[in-house]
């Protein structure tokens, strides 16, 4: 009996792995030579392929995260090097500003130099009036170059001013809004002609004109070429305001300068004929 | 040697306010802390003294700017007369009183070359401008107290060193008692 229940024992588990064994090999058989997955295959890829998922992204959350923070200790570094670096080429831009801006200016000078009676020379402000009342500044240019009294100073704009002192090396100007300045101009349009007057400010008046003068808003203020101290037809302004009052003779005539008085830096001083610099004393200015 | 030191000390003041405090804007006004100075010799030193720096820094003054020569020496010379006669009478050199004073000051001689100005040239229209008037006002009330202590700094920087001079200063030797 017991031989018995031993031998059916035996044959049941010789059929377990029978079966087993049969099932591997149909599985090995039905697969080879398949390109595609069948059922169950699917469903594993499905659940394992979710657990790679979860698995690979709380990996590479943990790896960024410390890649961050190790990323952290060296940023501190960088950012200190990259800002240097960007000090060092903002510098450097400014200088090739300043340098293109520099070369512009007197590019500019030069157009107007060739347009003016010779000999001409050119300027640098070096310091300007503190007081409130006058308008006066300091050229880098003085008597030994043949700088004189009167002699008028301009820019590409039009009138700035003209010499009312010099030194060998430097010179005062008279600027054209200061109060105490006076030049004949007239109205570019009609040759009407007036006394332009620094307001003190930023602006001039034009006295003694005619209240029948056809003067209107807008027209061009260019200086006469009287008193022989300007040359003819330099630009002085434009006409910003015209009223006539009902007393008086003359009308009284506002004018917005040409120049920027606030951003003088390069100028040119007309020489006279005779001058020093006319005869070769400062060849390289010209 | 303060007028020496002073004259030269006026002398910096005004090269850099001619030079480098006129780039900024227009609405910020222009610092003036020459007059600071100014006003700072003509209530600190002895009147003689006071008067012929005052003198030399008008003369100066009159180079840089203006088209009047004197002017400047005459207002500054009638400012230090005008603050020592107050100071017989008032306590002007308490330090409470620096910022009105340097103000009141301002305007005293700002009024004076105003009236000069138009007096000499009584065809042109010279306008007494008061909001670039305020401005400079406000910029010299926040330079007043920096200055004076900077001056005052600069005044017993000065002093022991004048003392120090006179005691190490080298002695000749007396020739008639041999």
């Amino acid at each position: 009996m017991r031989k018995k229940n031993k031998k059916s024992q035996h044959i049941k588990i010789f059929f377990l792995f029978g079966s087993i064994l049969t099932f591997i090999l149909i599985l090995i058989a039905s697969t080879v030579g398949r390109q595609e997955l069948n059922g169950p295959q699917r469903l594993a890829l499905d659940l394992i392929g979710k657990g790679q998922y979860v698995i690979t992204r709380m990996t590479s959350g943990i790896l960024n995260v410390w890649s961050d923070y190790v990323g952290l200790l060296h940023v501190r570094e960088e950012n200190k090097r990259l800002q240097e670096e960007l000090d060092k080429f903002q510098a450097a831009n400014i200088k090739h500003r300043e340098a293109v801006a520099t070369n512009v200016r007197l590019s500019k000078l030069l157009q107007i130099k060739e347009t003016l009676p010779p000999p001409t020379l050119t300027a640098q402000v070096v310091g300007r009036d503190p007081s409130l009342w006058f308008r006066t500044i300091i050229i880098d240019r003085g008597s030994s170059e043949g700088v004189e009294k009167g002699m008028p100073v301009v820019t590409l704009e039009g009138v700035v001013g003209q010499i009312l002192d010099s030194s060998p090396n430097y010179s005062k100007v008279l600027l054209a809004n200061d109060p105490n300045s006076a030049i004949d101009v007239f109205v570019q349009k009609n040759r009407v002609q007036g006394i332009l007057k620094g307001n003190g400010s930023t602006g001039f008046n034009i006295l003694y004109v005619l209240k029948n003068a056809d003067v209107e808003k807008g027209d061009d203020i260019v200086t006469s070429g009287l008193g022989d101290i300007f040359p003819t037809g330099l630009p002085v302004g434009k006409v910003t305001e015209v009223t006539k009052s009902k007393r008086g003779m003359f009308q009284k005539i506002e004018v917005e300068p040409a120049v920027d008085f606030s951003q003088l830096e390069y100028l040119l001083i007309i020489m006279h004929e005779n001058s020093l610099a006319d005869q070769g004393v400062d060849k390289q200015y010209h | 040697m303060p007028v020496i030191s002073y004259f030269f000390l006026g002398i910096l003041l005004l090269l850099v306010q001619t030079s480098l405090l006129n780039i900024l804007p227009a609405w910020i006004g222009t610092p003036d802390p020459f007059f600071v100075l100014i006003v700072f010799v003509a209530i600190r030193l002895e009147l003689i003294k006071g008067a012929m720096l005052l003198l030399l820094l008008g003369l100066i003054m009159d180079i840089f700017s203006g088209i009047f020569l004197g002017i400047y020496p005459i207002t500054y010379l009638l400012l230090l007369f005008l603050l020592h006669s107050l100071a017989k009478k008032l306590a002007i050199q308490e330090e409470v009183h620096r910022i009105p004073l340097v103000l009141a000051s301002y305007l005293f001689v700002n009024g004076l070359l105003f009236s000069f100005a138009t007096f000499l040239a009584p065809e042109n229209d010279l306008l007494w401008n008061w909001k670039n008037m305020l401005l400079q006002v406000l910029l010299l009330g926040l330079l007043t107290f920096p200055l004076f202590n900077l001056f005052e700094s600069i005044d017993t920087w000065l002093a022991p060193r004048k003392a120090a001079m006179f005691f190490l200063r080298t002695k000749h030797k007396n020739t008639f008692r041999d």
